[in-house]
């Protein structure tokens, strides 16, 4: 009896050490390893799994009308960050997304509806109006936001975007660096991904399709 | 007297002419932009024609307030503007202002400019001045250095 108990615990503790290392070798890769793994290469790039809430957004919009997180809900947003006297950078993504808009397939335009919001990083000279006729001009279902600075920095910080200012000649000259990126939020809310700059109109097309055909819900 | 005017005569127009040959500039044009923008980007190729570099030290409009050379520079994901005070066209060699890149920088127009309008540019080439028209054209994303004539669907 004794010597059987010798003879198979090195059996029974080498079994349970397997059987352990083997659950978590399974945790770890269900819960970890294959959700990276199984994001499609097409939208690896862009697309962030884990996503964050965007909260606590108070900002107005060009029809001066208060934008909250709730405006995100239900559709999905691409964010970009700029100011109107932007001469070059600004103009050239709104081309861009008045072109990503004018190629987008019927599948990809339908609920939930995809939804350009230029958020204005200078709140001191665009004013509401003047971001409306901004952003229409490039298409009129194009919306605006902007609302004082420690505001703006709430939504910045939560995708990752940064601003800063530069001084000019005079006062009222001084330019704005900002992120090139364009910020995806899902429907639900979520910073969901990022569109690096350059910007490529079909590339864009291609990825935001691939990712509302992946993305649950 | 009159053979030093004629003197003077020939070298001021010998300057013109060689300021335009020195520094060739073609494909001006201004893109359209929202009735409400203060300033407006100007785009165009100069061509140097000669061994030497030659310097642009200023631009300026009778259109704008104020003209100024900005180069746009993406690093780490951050967009910003660089003025550029003084840029040196390679000897030979062409500069091409284009979208996502080099640019003039149109501050405060001072007549509302919209597509088919055209506004005057002023260069100094190595303390020579080049006068020119750069027309507004249709904001696309299309090059319009490359199809001077292009057809918009």
């Amino acid at each position: 009896m004794t010597s059987d108990t010798e003879k198979n615990s090195p059996f029974l503790a080498i079994a349970i050490i397997v059987t352990v290392i083997s659950l978590i070798a399974a945790v770890v890769w269900v819960t970890v390893i294959k959700p990276r793994q199984a994001l499609p290469v097409a939208i690896a790039n862009t697309y962030i799994p884990e996503g964050r809430p965007v909260v606590g957004i108070q900002l107005k919009d060009h029809n001066n009308q208060p934008f909250s997180e709730d405006q995100f809900k239900g559709k999905w947003s691409f964010l970009f960050f700029g100011f109107t006297h932007c001469p070059d950078v600004c103009p050239t993504t709104l081309l861009v997304m008045k072109s990503v808009w004018a190629k987008l397939p019927e599948s990809a335009k339908q609920s939930p509806e995809p939804q350009l919001v230029f958020v204005s990083v200078d709140p001191d000279r665009d004013t509401p109006a003047i971001l409306k006729n901004y952003v229409q001009y490039y298409h009129p279902d194009f919306i605006a936001i902007t609302g004082k600075h420690n505001f703006i920095d709430i939504l910045t910080v939560q995708v990752g975007a940064l601003y800063g200012y530069e001084d000019g000649e005079n006062e009222n000259d001084y330019t704005v660096n900002h992120s090139a990126q364009i910020v995806l939020i899902d429907p639900q809310g979520y910073f969901r991904g990022v569109f690096t700059s350059p910007h490529q109109v079909n590339e864009i097309v291609k990825t935001f399709t691939a990712i509302r055909d992946y993305h649950p819900g | 007297m009159l053979k030093t005017l004629v003197a003077i005569g020939f070298i001021s127009l010998s300057f013109i002419v060689h300021a335009g040959a020195d520094v060739v500039i073609s494909n001006a044009w201004v893109p359209e932009a929202p009735p409400v923008a203060r300033v407006m980007a100007g785009y165009m190729t100069l061509k140097n024609t000669t061994d030497k570099d030659i310097n642009i030290t200023a631009v300026s409009s009778p259109d704008f307030k104020n003209v100024e050379m900005h180069r746009t520079e993406t690093k780490d994901g951050m967009a910003r503007m660089v003025e550029q005070k003084s840029l040196a066209l390679p000897a030979n060699g062409e500069t091409i202002f284009k979208p996502g890149g080099l640019h003039l920088m149109l501050i405060n127009p001072k007549r509302k400019l919209a597509r088919g309008d055209s506004v005057t540019l002023m260069i100094t080439a190595d303390k020579k001045q080049i006068t020119l028209k750069a027309q507004i054209k249709e904001a696309t994303l299309d090059d319009h250095s490359t199809h001077q004539h292009h057809h918009h669907h």
